[in-house]
């Protein structure tokens, strides 16, 4: 495959895609949360099209080599935020739903915290 | 011989500063716009339903729509007549929101009070507020307001349920009661209000 970009426009374009993605990522789920926080003044249609586009040309530039590191304390940590948020997000939107709400939020926290340890670890396992 | 040492300096590249600054600050700017028109400033948002209209004809603003008639069109204006008692408009309402303010275009029934209700609580159950149509000519089009507090309100997904409500009105004994538009102004304040 023909790269179209490469090095500084390369890293460039998957910095600004990897930024854009967040953002959107950040953006869809306060519109989850608080419906009209967001689309009330944005439309979130265009700002996808842009990451897509974004998504596309980073596919199509010069891949950047990564050194594999260790999992370190701080990335265990991280998990933990990220299941604990899953939860809280999940108990909140399911709130109606009485005690199910309460399985289905800890299964979920459970489960992030589960798949990213495994995906941690199997890239241990790959720099060991 | 003395033995030489060579250094070879492979350059990585980078993304210039400048750039990544710029990159950083799309979502600093995009997170600062809308803590600002959420929080900070005053805003005013407007909703306007046009009965009979174009949208209207695809998806009928007022609910039932076995309590409205179907779309009445002469030279001026498209509308339509409220045929059964307590028909709903549902429109958004942001949080925070402090008052909405309430234009129709109407034929207003004659002789009878006309009340707008704002939904309160989960239950069905609103608080009213009375329509002063005692300037109003009989059987013209006049346009009437009010004004409606948003705070103890109940909305169901952001949306609140205002009613109209024409105690003792029936269509079947001659009573008339036409919509042309409602314009709703929805004023919610900053933080500085």
């Amino acid at each position: 495959m023909k790269n179209i970009f490469k090095g500084n426009i390369a890293l460039t374009v998957n910095h600004l895609f990897q930024v854009l993605l967040v953002t959107y990522l950040v953006l869809l789920l306060a519109e989850e949360l608080w419906a009209g926080v967001v689309s009330n003044y944005l439309n979130l249609n265009y700002m996808l099209a842009l990451v897509i586009i974004l998504g596309i040309l980073d596919v199509f530039s010069e891949p950047q080599i990564k050194k594999q590191k260790k999992a370190t304390k701080k990335d265990y940590l991280f998990i933990i935020i990220l299941a604990i948020a899953g939860f809280l997000i999940i108990k909140l939107k399911t709130s109606s739903l009485g005690w199910l709400s309460w399985a289905i939020s800890i299964i979920a926290g459970v489960l992030i915290a589960l798949l990213s340890i495994l995906v941690l670890e199997d890239n241990d396992n790959e720099v060991e | 011989m003395g033995e030489m040492s060579m250094n070879i300096i492979v350059k990585k590249p980078r993304v210039p500063l400048l750039i990544k600054l710029i990159i950083i600050a799309i979502p600093l700017f995009i997170f600062g716009y809308l803590i600002t028109v959420n929080f900070i400033i005053d805003q005013e948002f407007n909703y306007f339903y046009d009965i009979g209209g174009e949208e209207d004809t695809a998806k009928p603003y007022l609910t039932p729509v076995e309590r409205m008639s179907e779309i009445y069109n002469n030279s001026s204006e498209n509308y339509r007549n409220v045929n059964y008692d307590l028909v709903y408009v549902n429109p958004p309402i942001q949080k925070g929101s402090e008052y909405a303010d309430i234009q129709m275009r109407v034929i207003p029934p004659i002789n009878l009070s006309f009340l707008l209700g704002a939904r309160i609580s989960q239950e069905w159950n609103y608080t009213w507020n009375e329509l002063n149509l005692s300037h109003a000519p009989s059987g013209q089009w006049v346009v009437v307001g009010k004004k409606i507090q948003l705070y103890e309100t109940y909305s169901i997904n952001d949306k609140l349920s205002m009613a109209i409500h024409i105690p003792k009105f029936s269509s079947a004994n001659g009573d008339k009661f036409s919509i042309d538009w409602i314009n709703i102004t929805v004023y919610k304040p900053g933080v500085f209000s």
